[in-house]
């Protein structure tokens, strides 16, 4: 090695963790901005038009084939009763997973991977319906992002089976 | 492999496994498939084919298909995720058929026993 080839690292800094971060998956559905617990989101998928399954509650659209197996996709706006925009290709899919449930959530864009630590979440929120699927609030882009309880959503469509 | 009766029902592909049916005709005597399959309304005048389902410990049924496709061997059948499959719709899981009519539809196959306790 010649003298010439020799590169000056840069000075070493040490980055200190005094908080563990979260990831946050920031989506958009209408004019509302929402996250969801990155460590339950195994695939966010490009829209595919999910088979209708007949006898499903209106907010289910369906089943998608990926990866050679069957998968539910529910449509996030009607499970929190909000204001929706008919589907299209740049629409995604969030796959959720938490133990033995799953579900794909229809969600319109995903704009961000957002890393949160807890004395950046707001605990208060006030939706018009279904608190239970509201952690709290964080601000991301200069907008107010709803934090949504993916548990608590995944056991919602689960128990509609058992009512 | 298994071979499956394709009808077409508001749009979608529904299959029933040929082994359940006892007779297919013209009759139109019968209940209508897609109320059967709880979709909410029926157009009566599409009917084709009166298929007669065997009913293993009840008295046979006969369903009216508004769109026979035809009898397909599908050697694959996905069970439907458990998010579905618990709320107890008249369906059992799902196949694909390499053939232009489908695309890439997925023909969802008939649980008969929930469609005959619907």
């Amino acid at each position: 090695m010649t003298t010439s080839d020799t590169k000056v690292l840069p000075e070493r800094k040490e980055i200190l963790l005094d908080e563990e971060t979260t990831p946050w998956v920031v989506f958009n559905i209408h004019s509302n901005f929402f996250a969801i617990d990155g460590v339950l989101v195994k695939e966010i998928l490009p829209w595919i038009k999910p088979t209708m399954v007949p006898g499903l509650p209106p907010y289910f659209m369906g089943i998608i084939h990926t990866r050679g197996q069957l998968e539910g996709v529910a449509d996030t706006a009607k499970i929190l009763e909000i204001n929706s925009t008919d589907p299209h290709e740049l629409n995604r899919i969030l796959m959720i997973r938490l133990g033995t449930m799953a579900c794909g959530l229809y969600v319109e864009y995903v704009h961000d991977i957002l890393d949160l630590r807890a004395g950046q979440l707001r605990s208060e929120v006030h939706p018009a319906k279904h608190a239970e699927f509201y952690l709290g609030e964080a601000e991301w882009d200069g907008k107010i992002i709803s934090l949504l309880n993916g548990e608590a959503i995944l056991e919602f469509l689960h128990k509609a089976g058992h009512e | 492999m298994n071979e499956i009766l394709i009808f077409k029902s508001h749009q979608l592909f529904f299959g029933i496994f040929t082994s359940e049916v006892q007779n297919i005709s013209s009759s139109n005597q019968g209940e209508v498939i897609g109320q059967a399959l709880r979709f909410s309304s029926d157009d009566q005048t599409h009917h084709r084919r009166a298929v007669r389902l065997k009913g293993a410990d009840e008295a046979p049924r006969t369903y009216l298909l508004e769109d026979t496709i035809g009898i397909y061997r599908v050697s694959d059948i996905m069970p439907l995720p458990k998010v579905i499959s618990d709320l107890n719709c008249p369906v059992m899981g799902a196949a694909q058929i390499d053939d232009a009519i489908f695309g890439d539809s997925l023909i969802l196959i008939v649980d008969h026993q929930k469609l005959i306790h619907a």
